[in-house]
């Protein structure tokens, strides 16, 4: 079974790199098989908590995608966008700048993938009325997402997965993430500005043309746009008060999404429908696949070679924190990170379970959750949110290649990991 | 009855260099509103005034459709002059699925409905453009029954 479960996984892993398959398909199988020959009992695969399928994080990202879905179809994205480019009066590097921040703010606070699927039309359409090229905005729109995801327990699916198996609330997330992500969104933004803004000019009369946009028109439903900023509002209080009222944040997001679809009008069966359910079924295959590997032991041995590489003590873990953010951070640039989370959790929870000391195993889990969501903007495959915002550069016309965006995010992604180094050692180990 | 007896009398046929513009003026002087692009005497494609619309229509405007409330009289104008220019090759569709001049009317009909298509070009048995079918000559094939 021990080399049966390797086998498994690393053909699913090939496989995934090999972007020959779609993900879902081969984490699927591969779970499948795992419960197929055994490997996982059936009932260790559904109720287990160590080894299982970790409903935390199903039913968190089931409540979010539905929050967000409602959210979206009362047109408040598109309107907070507009009015970030008319507020700006049209100045390209104001535009810029505002964006990234909105959707550094949104991503923290909703999801990245969404944020830039939603803003994207926006900026495409920003991009048109001022003729300038969308992509520098796309892009930078698509680093921010991953950088301000980084803040918070549900910006980024790596830090859902951690949280759930360490137990750290959302202010956990917020106060050991947040301040660093504050600092790497201003070098962001300078960057930013360095790279693309500079040689951005517009003409007076396309400014003329984009401030003839009626924002206000985009609010297709105010009633429904109200209800769901109160109930995104009343569940990021959930989040924020958990460790006071120790109600588990799946049980918070999906009581926020249920309650917004009960309130508003949208119909039962398209909002469910709108739930990525190949997202879902992609981590839920995950979970069985790496529970196989658990359950088998490779995960210990892994986690003691690590153990024996990095040499970590109960006194200090220095040397495997820092390791730990430039290795995830290379890894979840050329590999989707979530697998490699999934991966990386059950090995740290063993080394936390090795040393005897969850405290001195902290700083690993946020080394963990930096590396592998700064990680994903080294290159085009590193964040779904890359995709995305490349596929609509190439449907605005402007190809951008592989290594173009290799080019572009590669040195954010040094600066913002080298940062995440200082910082992981001087508030941790210094 | 058979697809040949169905034949539009004047297809509007044009070549790929053809731009919209052009297109646009003759479409506003035929009945027809589907047209078919040759290359010698095959059929290469077909552009009908929904590719034209549809182009019209910007991609960020087509994926977000409520984006087009928000803007300012004068968009359609502003967006046709872009794409006025633009030869038919762009936009057209590539032409695989023609019916025979000898198919029957219910063969016909049941291509429209599978392709769910206006317009359907017509060949011969050497595979030439032989013309053009609608769905419209249904309706006066209906009205002889």
């Amino acid at each position: 079974m021990y080399w049966l479960s390797i086998v498994l996984f690393v053909i699913a892993y090939a496989l995934i790199l090999s972007e020959k398959i779609d993900k879902t398909k081969v984490t699927m199988l591969g779970g499948c098989l795992m419960l197929a020959f055994q490997v996982l009992e059936q009932h260790e695969a559904f109720y287990s908590e160590r080894l299982g399928i970790d409903h935390n994080v199903i039913f968190l990202l089931i409540g979010m995608m539905l929050l967000v879905y409602i959210t979206s179809q009362s047109g408040v994205f598109e309107f907070v966008a507009i009015q970030a480019a008319q507020k700006a009066k049209g100045n390209p590097q104001v535009i810029l700048f505002s964006l990234a921040i909105l959707t550094a703010i949104s991503s923290a606070l909703l999801d990245n993938v969404t944020t830039v699927l939603l803003l994207s039309p926006v900026i495409l359409l920003i991009g048109d009325e001022l003729e300038i090229s969308p992509v520098p905005f796309l892009i930078s729109c698509a680093l921010a997402s991953n950088i301000g995801g980084t803040a918070t327990l549900i910006g980024d699916p790596p830090n859902i997965m951690i949280a759930s198996k360490t137990n750290f609330s959302f202010m956990d997330f917020l106060v050991n993430l947040g301040p660093l992500v504050v600092l790497l969104m201003v070098i962001f933004v300078a960057y930013s500005h360095f790279v693309f803004g500079r040689k951005m000019k517009v003409k007076e009369e396309n400014v003329e043309r984009l401030m003839l946009i009626n924002s206000y028109k985009l609010i297709r439903n105010k009633p429904l746009m109200y209800k769901s900023l109160a109930v995104l509002f009343v569940t990021l209080v959930g989040f924020l008060t958990h460790s006071i009222t120790h109600i588990e944040p799946a049980t918070i997001a999906l009581t926020g999404g249920i309650f917004l679809l009960f309130i508003s009008k949208e119909d039962a069966h398209v909002a469910f429908e709108k739930i990525e359910w190949h997202t879902i079924f992609f981590f839920i295959g995950l979970f069985l696949m790496v529970g196989g590997l658990v359950k088998t032991g490779v995960v210990e041995d892994l986690s003691r070679l690590v153990v024996t590489t990095t040499n970590p003590t109960a006194e200090s873990t220095v040397f495997t924190g820092l390791v730990l953010i430039w290795f995830s951070g290379i890894a979840s640039a050329v590999v989707d990170n979530i697998p490699y989370v999934a991966t990386m959790i059950p090995i740290i929870a063993n080394i936390s379970d090795q040393l005897g000391n969850p405290e001195v195993v902290e700083p690993l889990w946020w080394s963990l959750a930096l590396g592998a969501c700064l990680g994903g903007n080294g290159s085009p495959v590193g964040a779904s949110a890359n995709v995305i915002a490349l596929g609509f550069c190439a449907k605005s016309g402007s190809k951008v290649s592989f290594l173009e965006f290799v080019k572009l995010g590669m040195p954010i992604t040094i600066i913002t990991l080298a940062m995440a180094t200082g910082y992981v050692y001087l508030r941790y180990y210094s | 009855m058979k697809v040949k007896d169905l034949l539009e009398p004047n297809p509007i046929l044009v070549n790929e260099e053809c731009t919209m513009g052009e297109l646009s003026k003759k479409f506003q002087e035929s009945e027809l509103k589907t047209a078919i692009i040759l290359d010698g005497k095959k059929v290469k494609g077909m552009v009908s005034i929904h590719d034209i619309l549809a182009n019209i229509v910007p991609y960020h405007i087509r994926i977000d459709p409520k984006l087009a409330d928000a803007m300012p009289d004068g968009y359609f104008e502003k967006n046709y002059k872009k794409v006025k220019e633009m030869p038919v090759s762009e936009i057209m569709t590539l032409t695989t699925d023609c019916l025979h001049l000898e198919d029957t009317a219910i063969s016909a009909v049941s291509q429209f409905i599978e392709k769910r298509r206006r317009a359907l070009p017509v060949v011969d048995d050497e595979g030439n453009f032989a013309g053009l079918i609608t769905r419209v000559v249904f309706l006066k094939l209906m009205a002889e029954v």
